[in-house]
């Protein structure tokens, strides 16, 4: 009798299959992408908007490719503050993030912009301001401190996105795609667009960020929702990419030189894996409870315990 | 390492060399398109194997994994190993594990199936005969074995890979990888034998 080595063998021969051709849809898989995976899902909530935005792109921020080795995800619950910046030294939309280590839910509440900060950070660097939006434009490091100060919660992470960003990533992820309801000339922003639905690239899309004339009311109101439906639509493009891991890393290397952030790539990437753990359709978001005080916001009762969650 | 190779083998370098399978990887940190000259390199040969054990369906979708784990994994890659098909048979081995009914019903569909019943020609060579009657017996002492030991036992003679190479793959240490084929071995010809005392008919 044979050797059982060489009897398995001729079994294992003849049990083979030649790759099919159709092995190719798998390299596809792994370089372009053919592969259905969770959706973000896409928010109605405005003020929502960019935190989706940040959500779907901080699992993008994987490597900025240099050789340190990955991270792994956290074993600790994560605090991340999110920052929109508008043009000028001001933080448009403020959130925190709290991102579990064992696969629950993440939690994301949002700050107004126009909170009134009891005790501000004192640093000449981050203003004379009392509003959240003013001092949190002033850096990363302001922008800590004063939401710790407003909601006494540790932040581990800040990471901010302005709109030079935002025209990078738009064209990182190939243009994003808005709908106008008629023509559009605007030679001021230099927007010219026909009636329909377009794929705008990084440069056009911050001009229809931008324009005052032509859409809408041309009032603040307006634009700023306008902003928000870029930042969704931003967010959609980007989960498409999401989809597959190279398109992903090189969305990644683009976001990286265009967000500012606390800490290396590293610690984005734990970020990110922590995340990916629970799932980024997994996300509960709601809006820290405020009443109008003076032209600006103080928090309201309950503000304290939108946050209890967030204590270590 | 691989600074130290190619500068101790200048003669390679007059052609136009070809990477390996570390470089690759590294390279695919900062090019990420890189990575797909792995797959070119390796799918085909982990397509092999993979429907060896579950079939072609499965074998498919399993390879397509396999790299996307891959792919996720590279910045954690050992880059002195040259070689990366320990690393990627260990991966592909792991998926193998969650289908492992599909494996299960492979190699029972073999032993139900009544070979000896096919044609044979008379003039085969003993060998074939041995070796076509030997199928029921070897399919049931696959599905028989605990995973860990098949798992070893047909990287080893279905992916050729080395016993350092196994252990590389399946993260254990060569020792293990040595009881646990022995133990394999002994099973399987214990049922080649048809006086395997583990089988409980």
């Amino acid at each position: 009798m044979r050797d059982d080595l060489t009897l398995l063998r001729d079994l294992g021969a003849d049990l083979e299959h030649e790759p099919p051709a159709t092995l190719a849809r798998q390299r596809h898989r792994l370089i372009e992408g053919a592969r259905p995976r969770r959706r973000l899902p896409l928010l109605a909530v405005v003020t929502a908007a960019f935190v989706v935005a940040a959500l779907a792109l901080v699992p993008a921020v994987l490597r900025t490719g240099n050789d340190e080795p990955a991270a792994a995800p956290a074993s600790a619950p994560l605090t991340v503050l999110l920052l929109g910046l508008d043009g000028g030294r001001r933080a448009d939309s403020i959130a925190l993030a709290r991102v579990p280590a064992d696969g629950s839910p993440a939690q994301v509440v949002s700050l107004p912009r126009d909170l009134r900060l009891g005790a501000r950070p004192t640093e000449a660097k981050c203003g004379t301001s009392d509003r959240l939006g003013a001092v949190a434009g002033s850096g990363l490091d302001c922008a800590v401190r004063a939401v710790q100060l407003l909601t006494k919660v540790p932040v581990d992470h800040a990471f901010a996105l302005d709109f030079r960003g935002f025209r990078a990533l738009v064209d990182s992820v190939g243009g994003v795609d808005v709908t106008v309801p008629h023509a559009v000339d605007d030679p001021k922003s230099g927007l010219r667009l026909a009636a329909g639905t377009h794929r705008l690239d990084g440069e056009r899309a911050l001009a229809y960020a931008r324009t005052r004339r032509g859409l809408g009311d041309g009032g603040d109101l307006e634009r700023i929702e306008r902003r928000h439906r870029l930042l969704a639509a931003l967010a959609v493009r980007a989960q498409e990419r999401a989809k597959n891991p190279v398109r992903l890393a090189r969305l990644a290397a683009a976001f990286a030189g265009s967000a500012q952030m606390t800490g290396g790539p590293g610690d984005v990437e734990r970020i990110a894996n922590t995340l990916m753990r629970s799932g980024p359709d997994r996300v509960r978001y709601s809006t820290a409870p405020v009443v109008p005080d003076g032209t600006g916001l103080r928090p309201a009762s309950g503000f304290a315990a939108c946050f209890t969650a967030f204590q270590r | 390492m691989v600074t130290t190779m190619s500068a101790a083998a200048p003669a390679r370098d007059a052609a136009p060399r070809v990477p390996t399978d570390a470089e690759l990887v590294r390279r695919s940190r900062t090019d990420p398109e890189a990575f797909a000259v792995l797959f070119d390199r390796y799918a085909a040969m982990l397509y092999r194997y993979v429907s060896r054990r579950l079939g072609p369906g499965p074998a498919e979708d399993v390879v397509g994994e396999t790299f996307l784990v891959a792919f996720g994994r590279r910045a954690r890659y050992d880059l002195a190993r040259d070689d990366a098909r320990p690393w990627l048979f260990g991966i592909a081995t792991r998926l193998v594990a969650r289908h492992h009914r599909d494996e299960a019903a492979r190699y029972r569909a073999l032993h139900r199936l009544p070979a000896a019943a096919e044609a044979v020609p008379e003039d085969a060579v003993d060998d074939a005969l041995t070796a076509h009657a030997a199928r029921p017996a070897l399919a049931a002492a696959l599905e028989d074995l605990p995973r860990r030991d098949r798992d070893v036992l047909l990287l080893i003679a279905w992916a050729d890979l080395s016993y350092a190479e196994a252990a590389q793959a399946l993260g254990i240490a060569v020792g293990t990888v040595r009881s646990r084929l022995n133990r394999a071995r002994r099973k399987v010809r214990a049922a080649l034998g048809g006086t395997d005392p583990t089988k409980e008919v």
